[in-house]
């Protein structure tokens, strides 16, 4: 039997895959010779690096440029707590290299733009998308559809998920499923709702699993399926997804034919930063000087909170009036509101409040106004101490 | 009319007071969605950009197949049919 290359080391290693008909020395060898690039190091990217590195792919890219924080380890499996504060791509760099030598890692310490994502994703074989925000979603769909790479795609909010394979030849790609992004703050980010941070581990083992078996060419592909999953109910539930004729990118008179400016396109830049989907200027605002400004002055504002009641536990603003009508339970909450005196809404970071704005306006509040950045602002500006979330 | 249960995932759940399903009584998916809208406004707000076209980022489902199209959304639903609405996420 030929080993195809493969050391003593790493058929010990990979014994356990070479016992696999769909995969053996032959898929042992592929796999090395493989190259996969994963879009971001945090929750989806460190399930799917982690045992894509194991798995003995023999060339792991990594495109990121935030660095650890706290709170990503509840579900950023890749980092741990002395990595707080260091590049997510250097944490990432030692801990995949710990777990399997044989793998080569390539880091990319920048944001994936269109000026450089051809650049960076060319010579790949797969990527898996594990991005955190629309513009790079979009961003990575297009680039890949260009250069015929298909993509292991996951999403993730709360306790559901997403995951399909795009890009594959015949299939269809992110666009053929939705044609454009949502409006910006109208679906809630993981920031902002919260992910189960287990969740990310099933969903990019899933991203994983598809690259691993795209490379091998075992098995059915995702390709043409979107697979909800719902940890809550444990759930899987595979939907058909059509390839779309029409499709701006991959259909049969493509209007893309090259990278555009996807933070236009979104109307938001690409950070998962909940505060960043807030610039709207049908949404007017109130910055927490001014706020603060017109609470010393006396003005009679009513400010409200329309976070939910477990965030108000964590932090409020009742030293300035502030009082709690989560989002959901505000058309309840309208005979309560007061339309002659000045309204203001606050969330944690800024969209909540946005949507909360544009249903008392449409609802005739007409002076409602949102608090740029939410109570986070306002914590940074005024209370250092108060907790973040 | 056929009694049909409308699925709401966690993105839109905020505007069903944290509904999972809705059952609504309709025989076909545009029946279905009005009675959604008119009993939850804001959900029809998120789902709808104007009246009749669905929003590019929301698809619809009824069992594993696609009925986004103006032509498929007149198709007619059964009773105990299951009507799936999936907006696009992008929590990574």
């Amino acid at each position: 039997m030929s080993l195809e290359g493969l050391g003593p080391d790493e058929i010990e290693r990979y014994g356990r895959h070479l016992s696999i008909p769909e995969v053996g020395v032959r898929g042992q060898a592929r796999l090395r010779r493989a190259r996969v690039l994963i879009i971001g190091a945090g929750g989806l990217g460190s399930p799917a690096g982690l045992y894509l590195a194991a798995a003995g792919v023999g060339r792991l890219g990594i495109v990121d440029h935030d660095t650890v924080e706290i709170s990503n380890l509840q579900r950023q499996i890749l980092h741990d707590t002395a990595s707080v504060g260091r590049s997510k791509l250097e944490s990432a760099r030692e801990r995949l290299e710990a777990i399997n030598p044989h793998v080569e890692i390539e880091t990319f310490e920048t944001r994936l733009e269109a000026s450089n994502a051809l650049d960076i994703l060319e010579g790949f074989d797969v990527v898996v998308d594990g991005s955190d925000n629309f513009p790079t979603r979009y961003l990575v769909n297009d680039a890949c559809v260009l250069l015929g790479i298909p993509f292991a795609y996951g999403a993730i909010l709360r306790f559901e998920g997403q995951a399909s394979l795009f890009g594959a030849p015949g299939g269809p790609c992110y666009r053929c499923l939705f044609r454009e992004p949502p409006p910006a703050g109208l679906v809630p980010s993981c920031a902002e709702a919260g992910v189960l941070g287990v969740l990310p581990g099933i969903v990019g083992a899933i991203q994983a699993t598809e690259a691993l078996k795209w490379i091998l060419g075992a098995g059915d592909p995702l390709a043409g399926r979107l697979l909800l999953i719902d940890a809550l109910r444990m759930e899987f539930r595979s939907l058909d997804i059509p390839a779309d004729p029409e499709c701006a990118v991959c259909g049969e008179r493509p209007s893309i034919t090259e990278l555009v400016d996807y933070d236009r396109f979104c109307g938001a830049p690409a950070n998962d930063s909940a505060g960043s989907m807030e610039t709207d200027v049908e949404h007017p605002e109130i910055d927490v000087t001014e706020l603060k400004r017109r609470l010393e002055n006396g003005e009679d504002v009513q400010l409200i909170d329309v976070r939910e009641a477990y965030e108000w536990e964590i932090c409020n603003l009742s030293g300035a009036g502030a009082r709690l009508v989560p989002l959901s339970s505000l058309p309840e909450a309208l005979a309560s509101l007061d339309r002659d005196r000045p309204l203001v809404v606050h969330c944690r970071s800024g969209p909540r409040g946005t949507r909360a704005v544009e249903y008392l306006r449409m609802m005739g509040y007409e002076d409602a106004v949102n608090l740029t950045g939410g109570i986070l602002a306002w914590g940074a500006a005024f209370d250092p101490g108060m907790p973040v979330y | 009319m056929a009694s049909v249960s409308v699925l709401l995932p966690a993105a839109l759940r905020t505007a069903a007071a944290g509904s999972r399903t809705l059952t609504v009584e309709a025989q076909t998916v545009w029946e279905a969605l009005a009675a959604l809208t008119s009993s939850h406004p804001q959900l029809g707000r998120m789902i709808f950009v104007s009246e009749g076209r669905v929003r590019p980022h929301v698809r619809l489902f009824v069992g594993d197949r696609q009925v986004t199209g103006a032509v498929d959304a007149g198709e007619s639903l059964g009773e105990g049919d299951e009507l799936r609405i999936v907006p696009a996420i992008a929590g990574g």
